[in-house]
């Protein structure tokens, strides 16, 4: 009987799904603990139609999709174009196949600070039907206003923001046109130098070819025995792209010299760039799908070397690669380090790594209570204080990639809900079922999100993008919940957006650390104000720690209320 | 070379000298130390029946000498060990069966007549007068050794554990339980035991082939080559193997890749007179393992034209399926069933086949009809429960391990399966009390323990530390019990990392050694490595994964794209 005993093991232990080439291991849910029964004071109602973001992000048909390409969507992102104070919103697109609609765009809305927006895609210079990936926003030219990166399957766009409502493509004239077509996937603006001027990494997923792809079924092209659309795996991995700025509004590409050209190939997806090993220089996660995703270490010389595996952030805790898509980065542990929550496929767990303060992490999934919940495919997240009790929580969305799964297997739905996870302290999570308002039931095959605050009310919000609709835009009301202070920085030694400076808030027995990223969650920008729960303490000490490396330090700073905190000249406490 | 192993050469030189003697056991024990190791009981060996009996008229005088009950008719005892040396058995028998009208609690006469028994080839009946022995006096060793060994020729090894496990507490009994206790564990895959085992039995191992053979099998599971190269040797040697020695013989030297040795004893085995059956299906079989596929298959097609038996036509379905000819494959898995329709190998193997070229609902069907000849076949119904629980179809796979269980009270397992569909099932409570009763049942089962460990670990809310603690000692259990199984160190390892780093290091180490490609074991190993300051085997085993998962991206690439190479700027 031993061969039936092997087989027996099988079926009780993880392995990577046969058929397709995305890496899951058909785990089953952890059992969930006794909840704990506390009230959470945040509640999300959507309001995306009544605040006027009506356009649906196009992305491949709504019922099947015949390439991977169709599947994957787009990010969005929290911006303040205008520098008016108030958060507006960019929902990106994608296009089809057959043909997409007319008018299919990403779109920008402009706040009207009333709860509602203003279309302005056109007027701003944006109107363009593209297969949109991500988007990273910062001030790359330090001219005060922030401007866009999109990638994109196809060409790749930078627009500079001209500071008067309007953006320019400026692609070319910065050197950035690909004379291939790529898979443009994560991105992020980084001064990865420290020389106070944002660089650019790109992260790709593949190299496709509508022409040379297998169509559904063909092969291994199967999910539990259902034809789908091939890939990733089996398709051919690209490299990702790292470009210096060089100052004067155009860009080298280095990624050869800088040692990423080196890494080993992999399907990259999100990019997070932060000081995750505490040595005041950026480093770059690139979230991978189905590949062991990928830590650079600054070296601090203007090259990066690869310790996704040294590290402890590429697998999982069984040493096997996940469908790396979605990254949150916060300081979950209230530990003063940078941690990652990263989401991945139906049937296995997202992963919570949890880092020691030297740039090493744990797989923390288990114990954390995040392994109740198996049931989805999950794409945007944050690690986001969402009551405002000074215990970050998360966030993720979810919606499947298979449309045509559903009508054979109806456990494995196409428009699923959003999830969220209470933080309990102590490093232990409890999903909220119902606690956090109707919006997070609503079901909608989702990819990107960005958390920020568009009504200035001293919380966080979410804007999260589904396919082929128009996008949420999930309001928290909080009830009753804790105090909170929202940190504005800006840069002057430093890049103007200062992008890459960490900020850690000290509140009662308590301390959190953020940093200012440029890309997070899923291909999305998030508003870069950073926001602090701090539950019943009504101040706060901020320290603050510039990219280029000078610190400030502001003692007793008033609980609800924006800061607003610019980088002296000088570096010195102030 | 151990003690052991110089005995086991000298024993083959003599046996080589001595090839028309087949003394068997009796050879063996001439050379042993002291007159109390000759009481060797009956000698073992399925197919040492006649040498077995030979040994027993030389041993069981000194055997019922020494037992310590005062023989109350000793000169009908006398009489009968006369009629036993002069070849009568029959007469034997009768003569002690009288013993026993007069007295029926003689124990001396229950042995003799279970051992007279044993002689003329019913075991079966004579374990009834050893129990019958046992029952009077649980402390008279003659009978217990003598039943162990009845047990052990009938295949009831669990019950000849027990029994042996009894007599390793007995001086006078020691070397000789060592002796069969240490094939049990071999036969059961306990290697390290075995071999620790068998080397306690000091000189006897030299005169029992069947003894060896286990001996050299062990040897090379515990990474012992070249001792289990040296007794493999002396075996070869030895002109007393029987056909069924000689076939083992053949497979432990395939197991140790001595390919040519192991086709040498297959046409030793050929020679004798009655040859062993099936022993064109082992040489195909060492020639395969061999890599001389193309011979293998050129055989198994002849053969299967002139003798189609179903071993043999399992055997050409997998040689012609890893040649590509699957349609040939097939038809030949086919017609073993045709050709015996009653044994359930034939349908478990088709249906496999089918779900490896991903027809899973045919292979529910073959078995079925399977089912439909042998509606009580336990393992055609754990194979469905397989079969469904790979579709994900817990509940129909939960009727299939319900039912045979039903069947099979003694074998663990459907009662594993069955657990682990509920757990799939979400039934966790169920499926663990499932697992804990079936290691209460099945104490020596290590995979018994190992599962419930598992299921115990993954269904637990958070950190549970009495959980944690009975996972831990189910773990340790099957790794007592089987220190070869990989899976159990790795788990085990991880349970520890936290809290018993340097303990936990070395039994992700034993599972990394047991198997390199056990990837999880390994990115364990590795990250325990690093945090304790052992920067560079962490880093030397993170390489090593990095490069393997380097490896199998490349080798899933779609045909069309592998010739693609990155251009510079892609």
């Amino acid at each position: 009987m031993h061969s039936s005993r092997r087989e027996l093991l099988a079926l009780l232990a993880p392995a990577l799904a046969s058929g397709q080439g995305v890496a899951t291991r058909n785990v089953r849910a952890q059992r969930r603990a006794e909840t704990s029964g506390r009230p959470f004071a945040a509640n999300f109602v959507d309001v995306a139609a009544r605040a006027g973001l009506r356009h649906p992000t196009i992305y491949g048909p709504a019922d099947h999709k015949d390439y991977i390409v169709e599947t994957v969507g787009c990010g969005c992102a929290f911006l303040d174009y205008d520098n008016d104070g108030w958060m507006d919103l960019l929902v990106l697109s994608g296009s089809r196949v057959a043909g997409a609609p007319r008018g299919t765009s990403s779109r920008l809305y402009r706040n009207n600070r009333n709860g509602t927006f203003t279309d302005v895609t056109e007027e701003a210079g944006l109107l363009r039907e593209l297969w949109a990936s991500a988007v990273t926003v910062g001030d790359y030219d330090n001219d005060g206003y922030d401007d866009l990166f999109i990638s994109a399957f196809g060409q790749n766009v930078l627009y500079r923001n001209n500071g008067d409502g309007t953006f320019e493509d400026v692609t070319e004239a910065a050197g950035l046109v690909d004379p291939d077509t790529r898979w443009g996937a994560g991105c992020a603006f980084v001064d990865y130098d420290r020389d106070g001027h944002l660089d650019l990494f790109v992260s790709n997923y593949c190299r496709f070819d509508f022409d040379n792809v297998p169509g559904p079924g063909m092969g291994t092209c199967n999910w539990k025995g259902v034809p789908v659309h091939c890939g990733p795996r089996g398709l051919p991995f690209s490299r990702h792209s790292l470009y210096r700025n060089n100052g004067d509004g155009t860009f080298r590409e280095v990624s050869d010299e800088a040692g990423i050209a080196k890494a080993r190939p992999g399907y990259g997806m999100t990019v997070a760039a932060a000081d995750f090993d505490n040595d005041g220089w950026p480093d770059i996660y690139v979230a991978c799908d189905s590949t062991p995703s990928l830590l650079f270490r600054n070296r601090h010389d203007g090259t990066f070397e690869e310790v996704g595996l040294l590290r402890g952030v590429a697998l999982n805790e069984d040493g096997q690669e996940q469908a790396g898509m979605g990254v949150g980065v916060a300081d979950f542990s209230l530990s003063g380090d940078l941690d990652i929550f990263k989401t991945h496929f139906a049937d296995d767990t997202n992963i919570l790594y949890v880092n020691d303060g030297s740039g090493r992490f744990r797989d923390r999934t288990l114990e954390s209570g995040l392994a109740v919940e198996v049931r989805y495919v999950c794409w945007g997240a944050g690690i986001v204080d969402l009551d405002n009790d000074g215990l970050p929580d998360i966030f993720y969305a979810t919606g499947n990639i298979y449309p045509e799964i559903e009508a054979k297997l109806p456990e494995y739905p196409f428009k699923t809900p959003n999830v969220v996870f209470r933080n309990l302290g102590g490093g232990r999570l409890e999903q909220l079922l119902n606690e956090a308002g109707p919006a997070m039931a609503a079901a909608h095959s989702s990819r990107g999100c960005a958390f920020g605050d568009f009504d200035n009310d001293g919380d966080v919000d979410i804007l999260v993008v589904n396919l082929n609709e128009p996008p949420s835009l999930l309001r928290n009301d909080i009830d009753g919940g804790g105090n909170w202070l929202k940190v504005k920085l800006v840069g002057t030694v430093s890049n103007r957006s200062a992008i890459g400076a960490r900020v850690t808030c000290a509140y009662g027995t308590r301390s959190q650390a953020q940093e200012v990223m440029s890309q997070s969650s899923y291909y999305s920008c998030n508003d870069p104000r950073l926001h602090f729960g701090l539950g019943d303490e009504t101040s706060a000490t901020l320290r603050v720690r510039w990219p280029r490396g000078g610190t400030q330090v502001l003692d007793d700073v008033r609980a609800n209320q924006i800061v607003t905190i610019r980088e002296p000249t000088e570096p010195d406490r102030s | 070379m151990g003690t052991t192993a110089q005995a086991v050469s000298r024993a083959g030189r003599r046996s080589a000298a001595h090839s028309g003697n087949r003394t068997g056991a009796v050879g063996g024990a001439e050379h042993s130390r002291s007159s109390r190791d000759r009481r060797s009981g009956l000698p073992s060996g399925s197919g040492g029946v006649a040498s077995a009996r030979r040994a027993l008229l030389r041993v069981l005088p000194l055997t019922i000498l020494a037992a310590a009950v005062p023989l109350i008719h000793a000169a009908d005892s006398a009489t009968g060990l006369e009629h036993l040396r002069a070849g009568r058995v029959d007469e034997a028998l009768a003569q002690f069966k009288g013993v026993l009208e007069g007295n029926p609690d003689d124990l001396a006469a229950l042995n003799m007549v279970g051992a007279i028994l044993c002689i003329r080839n019913e075991p079966a009946s004579s374990i009834v007068y050893f129990e019958r022995a046992l029952r009077i006096s649980p402390e008279f060793v003659p009978a217990r050794k003598n039943l162990a060994i009845a047990q052990f020729d009938l295949g009831r090894l669990q019950s000849a554990e027990a029994n042996l496990l009894e007599l390793l507490g007995v001086p006078e009994a020691r070397m000789q339980a060592s002796l069969f206790l240490g094939m049990i564990r071999s036969e059961s895959g306990r290697h390290s035991d075995a071999v620790r085992l068998l080397e306690d039995a000091g000189d006897l191992i030299a005169g029992q082939p069947r003894a060896l053979i286990a001996y050299a099998r062990s040897l090379q599971q515990v990474g012992r080559s070249n001792n289990a190269g040296e007794v493999l040797s002396a075996l070869q040697a030895r002109g007393d193997l029987t056909g069924p020695d000689l076939v083992d013989l053949a497979q432990v030297a395939a197991a140790a890749e001595r390919y040519d040795e192991a086709l040498a004893a297959l046409e030793r085995a050929e020679a004798l007179d009655p040859a062993p059956e099936g022993l064109g299906v082992r040489r195909i079989a060492i020639l395969a393992a061999a890599g001389q596929d193309e011979e293998a298959l050129a055989l198994a097609r002849m053969l299967a034209n002139e003798v189609p038996d179903r071993r043999l036509l399992s055997r050409l379905a997998g040689l012609e399926e890893s040649a590509g000819n699957l349609d040939a494959s097939i038809l030949a898995l086919r017609r073993a069933i045709q050709v015996a329709p009653e044994n359930e190998d034939g349908y478990i193997e088709l249906s496999e086949f089918c779900v490896r070229y991903r027809n899973p609902e045919l292979a529910l069907e073959i078995l079925d009809l399977g089912l439909n000849r042998r509606p009580a076949s336990y393992r055609l119904l754990v194979q469905k429960g397989i079969t469904l629980g790979q579709g994900q179809r817990y509940e129909a796979a939960r009727k299939a391990f319900s039912d045979a269980v039903g069947l099979r009270a003694d074998h663990s397992v459907a009662l594993t399966a069955l657990a682990v569909t509920l757990i799939h099932l979400e039934e966790v409570p169920e499926a663990l009390e499932t697992l804990r009763t079936g290691t209460e049942r099945f104490p020596e089962d290590f995979y018994v323990h190992y599962v419930y460990a598992f299921a115990v670990d993954r269904s637990r809310a958070g950190r549970d530390r009495g959980q944690e603690a009975l996972s831990e000692k189910h773990f340790r259990i099957a790794i007592k019990l089987n220190d070869r199984f990989p899976s159990a160190y790795y788990r085990l390892g991880k349970l520890l990392a936290e809290k018993e780093t340097a303990e936990a290091i070395r039994n992700l180490e034993a599972a990394v050694r047991l198997d390199p490609s056990l990837t999880a074991a390994k990115y364990q190993l590795g990250q325990l490595y690093l945090d304790s300051g052992r920067e560079e085997e962490g880093a030397r085993l993170m390489r090593e994964i990095g490069e393997t998962k380097q490896r199998e991206l490349e080798e899933e690439q779609m045909p069309q794209f592998r010739a693609v190479k990155a251009a510079p700027n892609q």
